[in-house]
């Protein structure tokens, strides 16, 4: 009876950690940001391509935050995905937007995840020109 | 039991392998929707010769770990249908991009979704 309510403690955990998926947190104002010289609107569109050219299924996308999360795979070793990952965007005109990058690795599948913050940048880039 | 855990897991697990996500964005106007299976040209390394417009930004990711590979002819599937659900009778600049992450392969596929001149526009809803 004990290790049959031992199995369940455990497997229930196990259910927990694969529902749990990471949040990603805003980067403080003391993290540099990158500026691309372009409107708020476009730089949004260009952070939806850059997340979903990078896998990432988009979760939320305001005119200021951009957020989504990769899906877990299974693997021989180790597996993929699980991270999520926000583009924070600030206007600082009519043609200057401010961007910050974040990403959050969850617990299930951490050793197969990877920082995404650059992957993404350079996607925005590749669409928008290079930042400042 | 025992002989379900040898089918269930295994499968389970290859289930878990690969991830595809496929998604469009309207670039201004947003058009109606075709059948998914609709007819949709593609222009791999060719310009249309009819007048068009751009309508849609077009994506597909796919991932698969145990070192196996993605090519186009595996994504190009998914690619259409995005094309078609956001109104495109066409696929042109078409971009691949490879890369990898421990054992993950990855494939990226995006492409732009066009709409021809209804005045020129062959085979296509033209009740649209």
């Amino acid at each position: 009876m004990k290790m049959q309510s031992g199995k369940l403690v455990l497997a229930i955990c196990v259910l927990g950690l694969a529902a749990c998926s990471a949040t990603p947190t805003k980067p403080s104002d003391g993290t540099p940001s990158v500026v691309y010289d372009k409107p708020e609107a476009q730089v949004q569109k260009a952070a939806i391509d850059a997340l979903t050219d990078n896998g990432f299924v988009i979760s939320k996308s305001d005119a200021e935050l951009v957020e989504g999360a990769r899906p877990h795979k299974m693997g021989a070793m180790v597996g993929s995905g699980g991270e999520s990952a926000g583009v924070w965007l600030s206007s600082m005109g009519s043609d200057k937007t401010s961007v910050k990058v974040s990403t959050a690795k969850s617990l299930l599948g951490i050793v197969g995840q990877k920082d995404w913050d650059k992957d993404i940048i350079m996607a925005m880039d590749k669409s928008l020109g290079p930042h400042e | 039991m025992g002989r379900m855990t040898y089918v269930v897991f295994p499968a389970l697990a290859l289930c878990g392998c690969v991830a595809t996500t496929g998604n469009y964005r309207a670039l201004a106007e947003r058009y109606p929707a075709r059948s998914p299976d609709c007819s949709i040209e593609i222009f791999r390394d060719a310009t249309p010769d009819r007048p068009f417009t751009a309508i849609s930004h077009l994506n597909v990711h796919l991932e698969k770990t145990f070192f196996i590979p993605s090519d186009f002819a595996s994504a190009v599937g998914e690619l259409k249908r995005q094309g078609c659900l956001s109104g495109a009778d066409g696929i042109v600049n078409i971009q691949e991009r490879h890369s990898s992450y421990l054992e993950t392969r990855i494939y990226n596929l995006s492409a732009t979704g066009i709409r021809f001149d209804r005045e020129t526009a062959p085979d296509v809803d033209r009740a649209k």
